[in-house]
């Protein structure tokens, strides 16, 4: 396929992307609602379909523009199609299958987590199979075993709560807002990580899954059983969120070296909107290249949700002649299966 | 008044399961609340082994809001409103779809909300009585206005 456009709703950003050969990043248009987000201390759903709904045109002509195409130069249209929001996915979905309808061109639904692990690519196309994904977000914690491209196996997850969440509900238990992974990053580059000790959710056990609530309610007690003056110590919080990190990160790379002992694969690539936080990063590369695994990382703005990992994706899917019948669903809690294709490659 | 005391996360989910079985084998609505930490998944790991559903799916829906879990011997919606500041957010997300099926809807900071969804609606507070302890609470309200609360006649 020479040009695929993606469509990505599933969650709280609303995005329209151009990909050109399955791997050249053409136009990538992210509308995420940072500055109302801000404002409520959190998502604001308020139908958060319907701001998709909203977005979805201006963002699609935009993204044309940048592109310097024309809609008819498009060869097919994926988009996410699960897991995420019902209402959400619907209107992603809707356009991009409107479009393939009027512009006669196949469409495809995409999963979002295999979305994750396409995004790389848009900017090192030789990586190659096999590897273990590590795909951390707010909303996820998972590794996964990429035997080849469209060949998954989950190893673990987490049984609670998703590292991203933990970051987002310490920050803003500890008032230091939203979000709260770039917050705590920054103000964790200044703290003693020795102040306190966290145990990391299932750090012990020989398993890929993970735990990320006994974390948090951990962080949330000690900062109870501070004093009212101590509550009120910069660098005291600035030791509880370097302490609280060290845990989730400490977590994450046991967990991730387990992954490849498990699998003895020797790559690791790591998605997902944690993935762009900054001490993870560091750490995993340094581990990496003194033990000799190579490590991918996207760039920052692709480690959050984007639509061009789902144009991405879409075009490995539908070059190999899959496509999605326009009756397609979303599927709110669609699983990353192990032989995967995308969809039924039937009409 | 009953106090519920729960030793650990196990017990508050056979707590769970026990409530579930003694209360809500029709289904209904349960809005949860209790500070950060206080275990209002993990109640609803419990419920969910109560409906015959692997507690392993369960997960927090904070960011995903909505998690539906049909392998049970009724569905189990578990919501999550911890990101959601108005009741106009709330109607705008389609929950009362989900109120109209013979399932157990279970949703974690919905107490904020405890005056505007429709009865009948069990309530379940927990707050902190240890480090690994907890209290919790429950009450039932049949109709607006009416709240009782409902004993601990369900086992250990």
């Amino acid at each position: 396929m020479t040009f695929v456009l993606g469509v990505e709703t599933s969650c709280d950003d609303t995005s329209v992307a151009v990909v050109e050969n399955g791997n050249r990043l053409v136009a990538n248009h992210v509308s995420g609602q940072l500055d109302a987000h801000r404002r409520f201390g959190g998502i604001v759903p308020e139908g958060a379909s319907r701001k998709h709904l909203e977005l979805l045109l201006p963002l699609l002509d935009d993204v044309l523009h940048l592109a310097g195409i024309d809609i008819t130069q498009i060869d097919g249209y994926a988009a996410t199609a699960g897991p995420g929001l019902t209402g959400s996915l619907l209107m992603g979905m809707c356009c991009a299958k409107v479009l393939a309808l009027v512009y006669d061109r196949p469409f495809i639904g995409v999963n979002h987590l295999e979305g994750h692990l396409f995004a790389p690519r848009l900017e090192q196309p030789d990586i190659q199979t096999p590897f273990v994904s590590l795909l951390v977000s707010g909303g996820h914690t998972s590794l996964y075993a990429v035997k080849e491209w469209g060949h998954y196996r989950l190893l673990g997850k987490t049984r609670d709560d998703a590292a991203g969440e933990a970051y987002d509900k310490v920050a803003k238990y500890l008032g230091l807002g939203w979000p709260g992974g770039p917050i705590i990053d920054e103000m964790a580059q200044e703290g003693n990580s020795d102040r306190f000790f966290f145990r990391g959710g299932l750090e012990e056990e020989a398993s890929c899954d993970f735990s990320f609530s006994g974390i948090k309610t951990a962080v949330v007690r000690t900062f109870k059983n501070l004093s009212a003056r101590e509550q009120k110590d910069t660098a005291l919080l600035h030791d509880l969120a370097a302490s609280f990190q060290e845990a989730v990160i400490r977590t994450l790379v046991k967990k991730t070296w387990h992954a490849l002992l498990l699998t003895g694969y020797k790559q690791v690539v790591v998605g997902g909107g944690v993935a762009a936080n900054r001490a993870l990063r560091e750490r995993i590369k340094k581990k990496g290249e003194n033990e000799g695994y190579r490590i991918f990382f996207p760039s920052l703005s692709l480690c959050t949700d984007n639509a061009a990992m789902i144009a991405a994706c879409g075009d490995f899917h539908l070059s190999r002649g899959e496509r999605s019948p326009l009756t397609l669903e979303p599927d709110p809690r669609l699983p990353l299966g192990p032989t995967h294709t995308a969809f039924s490659p039937f009409h | 008044m009953t106090v519920l005391r729960s030793e650990n996360e196990k017990h508050t989910r056979c707590l769970a399961a026990e409530f579930v079985r003694s209360h809500l084998t029709n289904g209904g609505l349960v809005l949860l609340g209790g500070e950060l930490g206080t275990g209002k998944t993990v109640f609803v790991k419990g419920m969910a082994e109560g409906l015959g559903i692997d507690p392993n799916e369960i997960v927090s829906p904070t960011f995903t809001i909505i998690h539906e879990h049909r392998s049970g011997t009724i569905p189990l919606f578990h919501m999550d409103l911890y990101r959601i500041d108005s009741w106009e957010e709330v109607a705008a997300l389609d929950v009362f779809e989900y109120l109209e099926d013979r399932a157990v809807t279970a949703v974690e900071w919905g107490d904020r909300f405890a005056e505007n969804f429709p009865p009948p609606v069990y309530r379940v507070e927990m707050s902190w009585a240890g480090e690994n302890t907890r209290h919790i609470r429950i009450f039932f309200s049949r109709e607006k206005g009416c709240q009782k609360e409902v004993k601990n006649d369900f086992g250990h």
